[in-house]
């Protein structure tokens, strides 16, 4: 034996220098190592290979496999060991002379859930096709984000994640971060956000759907996002599903977790602004003393009173814990993520008015180029996200499985908005448009968000072809904004008449321009106060059975499926508010003067309607009701080897109700609406090889609106420039969807997916810029234009070079939809004419490219990323051609991490390098505005409106995790 | 010689008195008109819908909104006295009709306020705060009238939306009188407006006869008189309007796209406005302000220590959004924007350099008119261009209208708190240089008589022509009667 060894180890030396010397000695060991569930390549797992005293380390590259080269040949058992994965046994392996010996390997995952169906690690000597993703293997279109490339990208929540996934794009919030996905051009509406395959209502006052900045991405096991939708699944997720998998409990003890700092690149170029949390009152006077006058007193002014500063450095930890117990039969998995962030932006918007300049023609659009004001806005936010799961599994037995699920998700915000808001004027001061006056905002608020969750799942199986899910799920999300203050100052601003002069107006020779050397400010003075309270819960109680039958048809698989599910929602809103009046200098007509916030006074009595609140009347506070009741039949049949067929029916029944406190007056202070929707679908997998395949499908979709679309409630809450009004005649749209996607996994890890995709939509709902019922003041307004189609084009591409990976992924869409828009010729009242645009939201060209590097020998791993959302439309005017339109976007974010000893991994992150800017702006004549005299700031061409520069600055982080 | 001249003009006298004898004088009293059921006047009137008839001289205690709905009539007599409590309303769904006159006026108030005079501020003025609520009329309300009424105290704040209005209203506004059907007919005339904090009037569409009206202290710290927006049309016209915080008339084609706003304002008498607002449009506004996309004629108007002078707006940069329709149309009643023979006083330079309004606070399409007094044509020269800011000094004190009773020229910072007419009388002495120098050229300025009914209870009484004087008064009587 010892002189066997002695021997293997002179035979290794001969190799090795004959390796040297000649390139002869070819023979190696090739393979790659993947999940044996989800079929997910284990980048990093260790394969061990031994031979007498050879004992050989490597670990799996990027590209999903591993390779020992010149080794001698023999016989060689290999091993392989990976953090969460059961260390396999060991395989043998023959080294043949100048041959490449192949030996896949799909491990066990520690978490695999016991009930799943026969999954057991195994090794194979096939070609590289062995390992199956779930994108693979899926029964419908789908993309899988998964947890390895959750943690080495640059994202700390999920839906910057997503952000990365083909065909989404995102709409980001206040604080830069992506809070909403639209998904192939579908609007973020479109699509639906479920936690382990339960649908969780939102905590937004305005929207059905989820924000996605609410998740911290330390929770998730795997994103999923699904494209098409099969008879199993609800039928609004027209764009798509988006699925967060959370994680489960492993089979043996398990702590992983992470620490982590940052900062904002913000807060080193400008100070952050905070204030007192503690004195905001958490109802409104109206609700402490139902009926009667609030006084002055109420309203405390310590909430408003903010102070500037260094911002803290930003802090995240996050702690898994999960074990086994009871033989295995009890898995039990606890995650908790708290994560304070200091986030902010600068923003600039110029106010769009109700009314336009005539046109010569019906076929020039009219000319918005003068806006009445603009504002400079500072943002500074203070987030502290809590995410929490807990699970426990419990097996019975071989075929019966429960699991108990619970979360909460808490997302609290204290910002201070700091708005300086100019009223143009008609003189010029240094070359820009002056103004008559300048005010300045301090608004203080405080949004406390949070969802929690609950689910029992089981699964049984009767027989070894009936088996059987069930689901029941209860859910409660909140809003909550207590006291939303804000205090107005005001000071007039002229002309220097004495030592200004008139210039002739470059831009109109009929017009003379004065143009002040410097500005005269008047006397700081008080403005009104507001304040408001508001709060929304969304109560979600939901059921969900399925029906599992397998059995064989001409000698072929067939899985017969048939399931219903209910949901009972109920949302409450509340929302009041008060408009604190001013005072004015005794004897005067002017308002008092500005000292302090503390010193300011007010009084109702000039107003006294405005002591008790507008909740009496205002169509803000509603319940609303809502029942849906859904249930499918569906067949999964294998043809032959290369084709299998999934497809069905699904019916939805919808009973929607609302009350609101609306005057009985006014139509809409009730609704009632009911329908049932029948959703077929097919979809369809053809395997050209076994690497290739084709899929296609077909299925009909539903897009429900949601229930602030249907209250006519003027709502100003959140930061848009417009206030938002409800449409209770809305009709919901019913979206046709067909998809056809080539794919090639040429190796492991790379892949090559193209497909295209078609969908006519009937009644899509998009949102308008009109006067409603406040005349000159334009409101956003759900409203159904017309039908619609989108089609586009997608690919993704993966390549890995060794150490190197290339990934790219592209989706065009093209959209249209033709409505009526109104236009003002001169000399001619208003008249109508049609108009053909993409649809809201929806940006043509989207694309994703990321470049990663992977060292396993010293632990490091990088990754630069680019996303880019083409133009698109933000707001649709009732004029033509004056929608406004996003401005296409690059965002570039860099991350690293690098393995130190065992159990640690020291990773860095930096978000928004190009401090990409998000800019509205109006395709329109823009020579007046940004030439001449009286020149507007921000604009960048004569042949655009530039209507909001919003700067969000680049964010880093850096920490460890560490993994025992 | 002399005596045959004296002799004769005693014939003649004679003549004339033998003439005035023919018929004797009878003052007999004219049908009341009633419609429907009588209201009793008994108890309060709490909140609901009526219809009928509020009888003559008695007085009526509401203390809820009174809504007239689609196709009833509301109809109050001469002399009723309405005393509105909890800042109730008219809502006006159906038609509804006040028949004051001239010695026994209809009065719409609130008891807890009563009027003050001598100088008044936003501060101390209580008439600023809005006591009773407005008369909101919705698109289905086909017919206002309201002659010979005192409407006092009134813009108490909206507490919730009165009907689901199709152009300007929301909860909190502070109008007294807001119409918007585009069908409809208004017709407010010989009636008196006494006190609002924000816009007194907001006409959204409609037919409208605004004459021979009365506005003193509308608006607060902000708000104009009668202001029109949407697709309203018809005549503001021998109105005074006095201490209002804006504008005293105002047209601007918001809200709507129905069509332009058209009016004509002729022989209005201004005085003191444009000085209670401290904000932005404070900054730009006086007395006659036409803007975004509406037509006027502006003719015979007498401007007295207003902040600015008749103003046609332009839009910001040289834009179109703001300018008034200064272009030729096809479609009338009003063609073309035109001004003229506008009278102009003013005590300080800051106004003096506003007669012609300069582009500082907004752009300004204004021409100089060679038949306004002072004659700024000649004033600015033939080198003038729009918004141009020039120095008025020399103008200050000039042209005196002479008023039977106000102190011209006024004491420094008198305008700005003299905001009603209290013992002041704004009628011209013969002898005026306001006198006489107005058009009664029909090619110029005509009054828009389509769409307006004429009719001593369902329309108009009359659509009063130019005068020559310039103002609201004329020497022979004619104009406004108060």
């Amino acid at each position: 034996m010892n002189t066997f060894l002695q021997f293997k180890h002179y035979l290794f030396l001969f190799f090795l220098l004959a390796g040297l010397g000649y390139s002869s000695f070819a023979q190696s060991i090739h393979g790659n190592v993947s999940d044996a569930k989800s079929g997910e390549t284990l980048i990093g797992a260790t394969v061990r290979i031994e031979h007498g005293s050879t004992v050989l380390n490597t670990t799996v590259k990027l590209d999903g496999t591993y390779t020992f080269t010149k080794v001698p040949a023999g016989s060689y058992m290999i091993q392989v060991s990976y953090i969460g994965y059961k260390t396999t046994k060991q395989y043998m392996v023959e080294a043949e002379t100048d041959k490449v010996a192949i030996l896949n390997i799909a491990m066990l995952s520690n978490s695999t859930a016991l009930n799943e169906v026969a999954i057991i690690e195994y090794a194979s000597r096939e070609t590289d096709n062995s390992a199956r993703n779930t994108e693979k293997i899926s029964n419908n279109t789908m993309n899988v984000v998964s947890a390895n490339s959750i943690a080495i990208s640059p994202d700390v929540i999920v839906a910057n994640v997503l952000s990365r996934v083909s065909g989404i794009s995102i709409d980001r919030s206040n604080t830069g971060d992506a809070q909403h996905v639209i998904i192939r051009g579908m609007d973020k509406q479109y699509n639906t956000t479920l936690i382990n395959g339960v649908k969780i209502p939102s905590p937004d006052n305005k929207n059905r759907y989820v924000p996605l900045d609410i998740f911290p991405a330390d929770l998730v096991e795997r994103i999923e996002v699904s494209k098409s939708l099969t008879p199993d699944m609800e039928g609004d997720g027209s764009g798509g599903v988006v699925n967060l998998v959370m994680k489960t409990a492993p089979d043996h003890l398990r702590i992983e977790g992470n620490v982590g700092t940052g900062y904002s690149q913000l807060f080193f170029n400008r100070s952050f602004s905070s204030f007192n949390g503690a004195s905001v009152n958490s109802k409104s006077p109206g609700e402490l003393n139902p009926g009667a006058a609030a006084s002055i007193s109420n309203f405390p002014y310590q909430n408003l009173v903010t102070k500037t500063g260094n911002a803290p450095p930003n802090a995240n930890v996050s702690l898994t814990i999960g074990n086994r117990y009871l033989n295995n039969k009890l898995g039990v998995i606890f995650s908790g993520t708290y994560q304070n962030s200091y986030q902010g932006n600068n923003s600039f918007v110029v106010v769009q008015e109700n009314t336009v300049g005539p046109s010569p023609d019906i076929n020039t659009p009219n000319q918005e180029t003068a806006f009445q004001s603009s504002y400079h806005r500072q943002y500074s936010s203070q987030l502290s996200r809590l995410g929490t799961i807990a699970s426990l599994d419990y097996k019975f037995n071989q075929n019966n499985s429960i699991n108990l699920f619970g979360t909460y998700l808490q997302l609290n915000e204290y910002r201070v908005r700091d708005t300086h808001t100019s009223t143009y004027s008609g003189y010029s001061y240094q070359g820009y448009i002056s103004t008559n006056s300048i005010d300045d905002q301090t608004e203080t608020r405080t949004d406390l968000q949070s969802i929690y969750n609950i689910t029992l799942k089981g699964k049984h199986k009767i027989t070894p072809a009936f088996f059987f899910d069930w689901t029941l799920a209860n859910s409660e999300a909140t809003h909550k904004q207590p006291d939303i203050a804000e205090f107005k100052t005001t000071y007039s601003t002229s002309p220097d008449i004495p030592n200004g002069k008139n210039e002739p107006d470059p831009n109109n020779p009929n017009n003379s321009v004065f143009v002040t050397p410097d500005i005269i400010n008047g006397p700081v003075t008080v403005g009104n106060e507001s304040r408001e309270w508001t709060h929304n819960t969304d109560k979600d109680v939901s059921g969900y059975l399925n029906l599992h039958y397998d059995t064989k048809i001409f000698g072929r698989k067939a899985l017969f499926s048939a399931g219903g599910m209910f949901r009972h929602k109920t949302r409450d809103n509340f929302v009041n508010t008060y408009s604190l009046p001013n005072t004015l200098i005794s004897g005067t007509n002017n308002a008092e003067l500005y000292t302090s916030i503390p010193a300011a006074t007010f009084y109702f009595d000039q107003k006294p309607a405005n002591a008790f609140g507008s909740s009496a009347t205002d169509p803000g506070v509603y319940t609303f009701t809502e029942n849906i009741q859904g249930g499918y039949g569906m067949l999964k049949y294998i043809i032959s080897n290369r084709l299998d067929v999934l497809f069905g029916v699904r019916v939805e029944n919808t009973y929607q109700y609302y009350y609101s406190n609306l005057p009985v007056n006014l139509a809409g202070k009730t609704a009632t609406i009911t329908y049932i929707d029948y959703l077929p679908s097919i979809n369809a997998k053809y395997a050209l090889t076994d690497n290739q395949a084709i899929r296609t499908s077909y299925f009909q979709s539903v897009l429900r609106p949601a229930f602030a679309d249907f209250i006519p409630y003027p709502d100003q809450t959140p930061d848009d420039a417009y206030a938002h009004i409800g449409n209770p005649y809305l009709q919901h749209t019913t979206v046709n969807n067909y998809d056809l996607r080539y794919e090639f996994f040429p190796g492991v890890f790379d892949e090559f997916m193209a497909g295209g995709f078609y969908k006519y939509l009937i009644n899509p709902i998009e949102k308008m810029l009109e006067p409603g019922a406040l005349g000159a003041l334009l409101l956003v307004t759900p409203e159904n234009l017309g039908n619609a189609q989108n089609y586009g084009a997608e690919f993704v591409a993966k390549k890995y070079f060794g150490n190197i990976g290339v990934s790219v992924n592209y989706t065009y869409t093209n959209s249209q939809i033709t409505t009526q828009k109104d236009i003002q010729v001169v000399n001619m009242p208003v008249s109508k004419r049609n108009q053909t645009r993409p649809l809201q939201g929806q940006a043509a060209n989207i694309g994703n490219a990321a470049l990663l590097y992977k060292d396993q020998k010293i632990g490091l791993d990088a990754q630069l990323a680019v996303s880019y959302t083409g133009e698109r439309i933000a707001a649709i005017s009732r004029y033509y051609g004056l929608d406004t339109w996003e401005k296409p976007s690059t965002y570039l974010d860099f991350s690293a991490q690098k393995q130190i000893g065992k159990n640690y991994i020291l990773f860095i992150k930096a978000n928004n390098l190009l401090n990409t800017p998000y800019e509205l702006f109006i395709k329109q004549n823009n020579s007046t505005n940004y030439s001449g005299l009286l020149k507007y700031e921000h604009q960048e061409s004569p042949n655009y409106t530039t209507v909001e520069y919003d700067q969000y600055y680049a964010r880093y982080s850096l920490g460890f995790r560490f993994k025992f | 010689m002399k005596k045959l001249q004296i002799i004769s003009l005693c014939l003649s006298l004679f003549a004339l008195a033998s003439c005035s004898k023919k018929t004797d004088n009878a003052v007999v009293s004219v049908p009341l008109y009633q419609v429907g059921k009588a209201i009793s006047n008994t108890g309060t009137l709490p909140a609901g819908s009526y219809k009928g008839t509020m009888l003559a001289g008695q007085t009526y205690t509401v203390s809820g909104d009174i809504t007239i709905n689609a196709g009833d009539t509301l109809l109050i007599q001469k002399g009723v006295k309405v005393n509105m409590t909890n800042g109730a309303n008219f809502i006006v769904n159906g038609i509804l009709v006040s028949l004051g006159t001239s010695d026994a006026p209809v009065t719409i108030t609130d008891p807890r306020r009563s009027k003050t005079t001598g100088p008044s501020t936003a501060a101390s003025d209580s008439t600023y705060k809005g006591g009773w609520g407005g008369i909101y009329c919705s698109n289905t309300s086909k017919l206002v009238v309201i002659k010979w009424t005192h409407l006092d105290f009134g813009g108490a704040a909206l507490k919730a939306l009165p009907f689901a209005a199709s152009a300007g209203l929301a909860v909190g506004n502070q109008y007294i009188l807001y119409f918007e059907n585009p069908n409809g007919v208004f017709i407010l005339e010989d009636s008196w407006l006494y006190g609002s904090p924000d816009d007194a009037t907001r006409f959204y569409g409609g037919y409208l006869n605004i004459m021979r009206n009365t506005m003193e202290k509308c608006g607060g710290v902000g708000g104009d008189g009668f202001n029109a927006k949407g697709s309203s049309i018809g005549n503001m016209a021998y109105n005074l309007v006095i201490g209002g915080a804006t504008n005293g008339t105002k047209t601007a084609s918001d809200g709507t796209t129905a069509g332009p706003c058209q009016f004509t304002m002729y022989n209005n008498t201004y005085i003191n406005d444009g000085y209670r607002n401290t904000g932005v449009y404070g900054a730009r506004s006086g007395s006659v302000e036409i803007e975004n996309n509406s037509r006027a004629l502006v003719y015979n108007n007498l401007i007295v220590d207003c902040d600015f002078g008749v103003r046609i707006a332009g839009g910001p940069a040289g834009a179109k959004v703001y300018l008034a329709d200064t272009l030729t149309n096809t479609t009338g009643p009003i063609f073309k924007t035109a001004y003229g023979y506008n009278y102009n006083y003013v005590d300080n330079a800051a106004m003096a350099g506003q007669i012609v309004p300069t582009s500082v606070a907004q752009a300004v399409v204004t021409h100089p008119q060679s038949t306004d007094i002072p004659n700024m044509a000649a004033f600015l020269g033939a080198s003038y261009t729009f918004g141009l800011v020039y120095d008025g000094t020399s103008l200050v004190g000039k042209n005196n209208p002479m008023f039977v009773n106000y102190p011209l020229p006024a004491a420094a910072n008198f305008w700005v708190t003299q905001a009603s007419v209290d013992n002041y009388n704004f009628h011209l002495q013969a002898g005026s240089p306001a006198a006489g120098k107005g058009t009664t050229n029909s090619a110029l300025i005509k009054p828009i008589t389509t769409g307006i009914p004429i009719d001593p209870v369902f329309g108009s009484s009359e659509i009063t022509l130019p005068g020559a004087d310039m103002g609201c008064y004329q020497l022979n009587g004619n104009g406004n009667h108060h």
